[in-house]
């Protein structure tokens, strides 16, 4: 079971679930765990997490949970059962189911008492601290309301309505970071991205959570993702880590707004070089950039347009 | 208190509707006869894993009646056919 305890100093909770320490690390490909079953070998040791010798998405409790009820919880969104698959080249129809899934855990989750925020993302890359390479994604259901969500809705106070809409008007009349869009959804490297390569995924209309997309939205919103991770894929010719976050309205009752949106950190700047949260980043939380985001705009642009 | 987008409820453990096992949380329960269950596009299959941890397989089923009948309009056919199933504690709009 995880502790949670607060940390004074910063006023920020900090989870503790030493578990994790002996959750699989890196498995050789025939034992990762997010492999379909082989027909028979359901019940012996080769089984897996999913049972099954085929599936299409698979949704399971962590086995090592960063929260589990009553203080939250912890899942695993297994994309499919191909190994050697991402978000990028998953059929567009797949994408969209994933969308849907998405979907359904935010409205189950977000249904607890015990679930403040529900934060569905994906680790990309060993760089970013992946364990397991299997093409998948995780849910944390947060007791809490966590610190960038707190900060998203303090900006929308602060702009005096929904700042990822005004966020986004102002990027659609400047332009220049512009990197992909289509009828619901746009798609930039934001004016004072931390990354060289942020990119934030944002739905056109005012969309507080999954819950208010329709089909022709969610089909959109996959349609970007893919976009934006093929070029990202291309931009340096190799699979390109990153942090994936869905931000949407918290579920802990109050409903002080939010607006639907994916945000990506990837820590490249260059093909080679990482960026480091060092001293400045992590001593007195303030982000020293290498690239000017307009750069990496144009960057970004034409590596989606070869991907495409 | 305003009003939770996901029809929060009171109460630890997943609301998964009237549809869910009664066997759900014994280790091993569902592992025969997965609850099956529709959401917008997708069929669910809940199973039960034999440590007890919820496992759901999704896949791509046929267009739901209600969603059909919406045509270009899908919002409120996508969670349709579960909030049914749930007797009302799902699917509630801010």
């Amino acid at each position: 079971m995880s502790e949670l305890r607060f940390d004074e100093l910063r006023g920020e909770q900090v989870d503790y679930a030493i578990h994790r320490q002996d959750r699989t690390f890196l498995p050789p490909r025939d034992h990762c765990p997010l492999c379909p079953t082989p027909a028979g070998a359901v019940g012996t040791a080769a089984e897996t997490e999913i049972p099954f010798p085929a599936f299409e998405i698979a949704v399971f409790e962590n086995r090592f949970p960063a929260f589990e009820a009553p203080l939250g919880a912890a899942e695993v969104v297994v994309y499919t059962d191909d190994h050697d698959a991402s978000l990028g080249t998953l059929a567009p129809a797949r994408a969209e189911e994933l969308m849907w899934v998405w979907r359904q855990r935010y409205q189950q989750l977000g249904a607890r008492a015990d679930v403040d925020y529900v934060y569905i993302f994906e680790n990309r890359g060993v760089e970013v601290g992946v364990t397991l390479h299997h093409p998948h994604g995780q849910i944390y259901g947060y007791p809490f309301l966590p610190p960038v969500p707190t900060l998203e809705l303090a900006a929308d106070q602060r702009l005096g309505g929904c700042a990822p809409c005004r966020l986004m008007q102002g990027e659609l009349e400047d332009g220049r970071r512009l990197v992909h869009q289509n009828d619901a959804v746009v798609v930039y490297v934001p004016f004072a991205a931390r990354w060289a390569y942020e990119a934030h995924v944002v739905m056109r209309q005012h969309r507080r959570s999954l819950l208010e997309c329709d089909a022709r939205e969610l089909r959109a919103l996959a349609g970007a993702l893919q976009a934006l991770q093929r070029g990202y894929d291309a931009l340096f010719a190799r699979p390109f880590p990153y942090v994936m976050a869905l931000h949407q309205e918290p579920t802990d009752g109050a409903a002080r707004g939010g607006h639907l949106h994916v945000e990506f950190y990837p820590p490249l700047r260059t093909a080679e070089k990482l960026k480091y949260l060092a001293g400045s980043e992590q001593g007195a939380g303030a982000f020293i950039s290498d690239t000017l985001p307009e750069q990496s705009a144009a960057a970004l642009r034409d590596a989606i347009a070869r991907a495409a | 208190m305003a009003s939770n987008p996901t029809g929060r409820q009171p109460g630890h453990g997943e609301q998964s509707g009237v549809n869910e096992r009664s066997g759900a949380g014994e280790p091993g329960a569902d592992r025969a006869a997965p609850r099956q269950q529709r959401y917008g596009p997708l069929a669910l299959e809940r199973h039960r894993k034999a440590d007890g941890r919820a496992l759901t397989i999704f896949s791509r089923a046929e267009p739901s009646p209600q969603a059909q009948a919406a045509g270009s309009s899908e919002r409120d056919a996508a969670g349709g056919s579960e909030r049914d199933a749930a007797g009302g504690r799902e699917g509630a709009r801010p």
